[in-house]
């Protein structure tokens, strides 16, 4: 007897859910119109704080809901674009996302810069289509056991210099940044990366390629790194303060020197709903005040250049805008790779199966 | 008319399988072979471009080696399950699903703290039993790929052929130790035939599972353990091109299906000569 009633009561439950979905989800939709913005961004700690110093004050002071969803991806919003049911009305890009295409067409909403201030903002980072947010270093990082203080690593070149540094290295299984740092290790200045000669970076790493450990995700780095596992290798320096910060004392550091800089950036997937909430959620995200607090909470980069001047000179230390204007970084060229990503990804995979 | 009305029973599991399987993956093809117009540029792309074929190989050759290692290490312990106690068979069943319910991440990240060189196993190996000079490379290598995929599909091989041994009446086995023959024979003669097709029903899921997987390969393996469903992966959401992703989804089915079909033809024509 149990079982039917319960069978039943769910029966019921269901029903009056498919009713209750029926009855409002157009209207609903409608309803929320500008009352609502949905932000999707990359998760974990860092949309946790994107929560409190940005969402939480911009819900008092517009009576806008923000609705954060975490796993930002590239194809979901294809695939929303292309069926023209936009759900996500601001999604925090990789800077590589912006100029992409895709073969149905247009992936963004063009933004209205009289809508957003961009004061403080670099014109490198406004495009058309998306305006930069946020900074990471992806850095030369290595285990302070494997090298005692003065015979530390400090350059690309001391990375594959594996007779003065020997130990495991690692990379990740990707041509972004490999390419990169293969040429900067042959000695090619941070200004003349690009256009990358993909030929020579590749015939650099040919001599090591055997001996990488190629990880595929970024978490997997600082784990290898602290265990010993590996001795150097490819991370991002926001990746590193944070495992640092959670176990005091780890074995790892990392050298700010031909650092790559990647930006991602605030967009509007074409055929949002809620355009206008978007782009007034878009300029409450680049207020110098707002990213220097998210900055001293997280240590990822402001876009803002105006942000560097509101935290103290510790944390300013910490992040990638910072040591770009010291000219330590190189910028990664968003439209170089949007462009090569097709042809270099089979060119990768050749390269990487060959022995 | 009883038949069907047993047709009819099936009517609403066909609808859902057509509905959210063979449309869908149907769409998908689609996509593979139009561009807008019909083409088979993408395909085409697979046989002359470089190394797809090398990576299709490396696939299969990580979906057999784990269907047959895993199908090695399920087949005891399904038969243990069949024969214990209620109670240690319950104990059995827990320890058996617990890492199947586990992340699949988690999963590989402690595989790598195990495996790594100064993991658990290196460090038992060589530091406390002096068993190895130097640490062996477990990990980031076929080896670790194909531990953590075993490690991923045996729970699932144990349940099928778990519920297809407990079917097999026991009594048969004894009767041929009866008649006279020694319990390997009579496991070998007469329990394991009547557990064949358990055995092709967990392989064929097994193999169709690690053909598709991406995670383990990608967090486990090197630089070679590069597989189609990983490509795939790339394509769809990195690239963007989903219509050269979705033929390698495609090529990577029709070596599925062909792989099933000339094995089930196989197993039908052992059958017949058994028969005979």
């Amino acid at each position: 007897m149990g079982w039917r009633m319960l069978s039943k009561r769910a029966a019921f439950a269901l029903g009056a859910a498919c009713g209750l979905a029926l009855a409002f989800g157009g209207a609903g939709a409608r309803a929320a119109d500008d009352n609502t913005v949905v932000f999707s961004g990359w998760g974990g700690n860092w949309q946790k704080a994107e929560r409190t110093y940005y969402f939480a004050p911009f819900e008092k002071a517009t009576g806008i809901k923000v609705i954060d969803v975490p796993d930002v991806n590239l194809a979901k919003i294809k695939g929303m674009v292309d069926a023209h049911n936009v759900e996500w009305d601001v999604v925090q890009a990789i800077g590589m996302w912006i100029p992409q295409k895709s073969a149905s067409g247009d992936l963004w909403e063009t933004l209205d810069y009289g809508a957003i201030a961009t004061d403080g903002i670099p014109d490198a980072l406004k495009d058309p289509h998306g305006v930069g947010v946020a900074t990471f270093a992806q850095i030369l990082a290595y285990n302070t056991d494997a090298y005692p203080a003065g015979k530390r690593p400090t350059s690309w070149a001391d990375y594959f210099d594996t007779k003065k540094f020997p130990g495991k290295r690692g990379m990740l299984n990707e041509p972004r940044y490999a390419l990169e740092i293969g040429l900067m290790a042959e000695g090619v200045p941070m200004d003349k990366l690009y256009p990358l000669d993909v030929e020579r970076s590749l015939k650099h790493w040919d001599a090591l390629k055997n001996d990488v450990l190629w990880w595929q995700q970024w978490p997997q780095a600082p784990s290898l790194l602290a265990s010993g596992e590996l001795a150097m290798s490819l991370s991002s320096q926001a990746r590193i303060l944070g495992l640092l910060n959670e176990e005091k004392g780890a074995p790892v550091a990392m050298v700010w020197n031909q650092g790559i800089m990647t930006t991602d950036f605030l967009a509007v997937p074409k055929g949002s709903k809620h355009k206008e909430a978007a782009f007034k959620l878009i300029a409450w995200m680049l207020d110098a005040q707002r990213q220097a607090d998210y900055a001293k909470a997280t240590a990822v980069g402001p876009s803002n250049i105006k942000a560097l001047q509101l935290v103290d000179e510790k944390t300013r230390e910490l992040l990638p805008s910072y040591h770009y204007q010291k000219g330590e970084l190189v910028a990664l060229d968003n439209a170089w790779w949007a462009a090569n990503l097709a042809s270099l990804t089979e060119r990768w995979n050749q390269w990487k199966l060959k022995n | 008319m009883a038949g069907y009305g047993a047709g009819l029973l099936l009517l609403p599991g066909f609808a859902f399988i057509l509905l959210f399987f063979l449309v869908p993956v149907g769409l998908i093809l689609a996509q593979s072979l139009f561009d807008p117009a019909f083409s088979l540029r993408f395909y085409e792309r697979i046989f002359t471009g470089p190394d797809y074929l090398t990576v299709l190989w490396i696939s299969l050759k990580i979906a057999i080696l784990t269907t047959a290692i895993s199908l090695a290490a399920s087949y005891p312990v399904a038969y243990m399950l069949v024969v214990a106690r209620p109670a240690i068979r319950s104990l059995m069943l827990a320890f058996i699903l617990l890492p199947f319910w586990t992340n699949v991440l988690i999963r590989c990240y402690a595989w790598m703290l195990v495996l790594q060189t100064k993991g658990l196993v290196n460090t038992l190996l060589v530091g406390w039993l002096h068993a190895l000079a130097a640490p062996a490379p477990l990990v980031f290598n076929l080896t670790g790929v194909i531990i953590g995929m075993v490690h991923y599909v045996v729970p699932i091989n144990i349940l099928v052929l778990f519920s297809v041994m407990k079917a097999v009446d026991l009594r048969l086995v004894q009767a041929a130790k009866g008649l006279g023959a020694n319990p390997l024979r009579a496991f070998l003669a007469v329990f394991v035939p009547l557990t064949l097709p358990g055995v092709r029903a967990a392989s064929m899921l097994v193999l169709v599972i690690s053909l598709g997987f991406f995670v383990t390969p990608a967090l486990l393996g090197g630089r070679e353990e590069t597989t189609i469903a990983i490509l795939v992966n790339t394509y769809f959401t990195e690239v963007l091109d989903w219509g050269f992703g979705s033929a390698l989804a495609g090529l990577l089915l029709v070596f599925t299906l062909a792989g099933l079909s000339l094995y089930f033809a196989a197993q039908r024509e052992g059958a017949e000569l058994a028969a005979r």
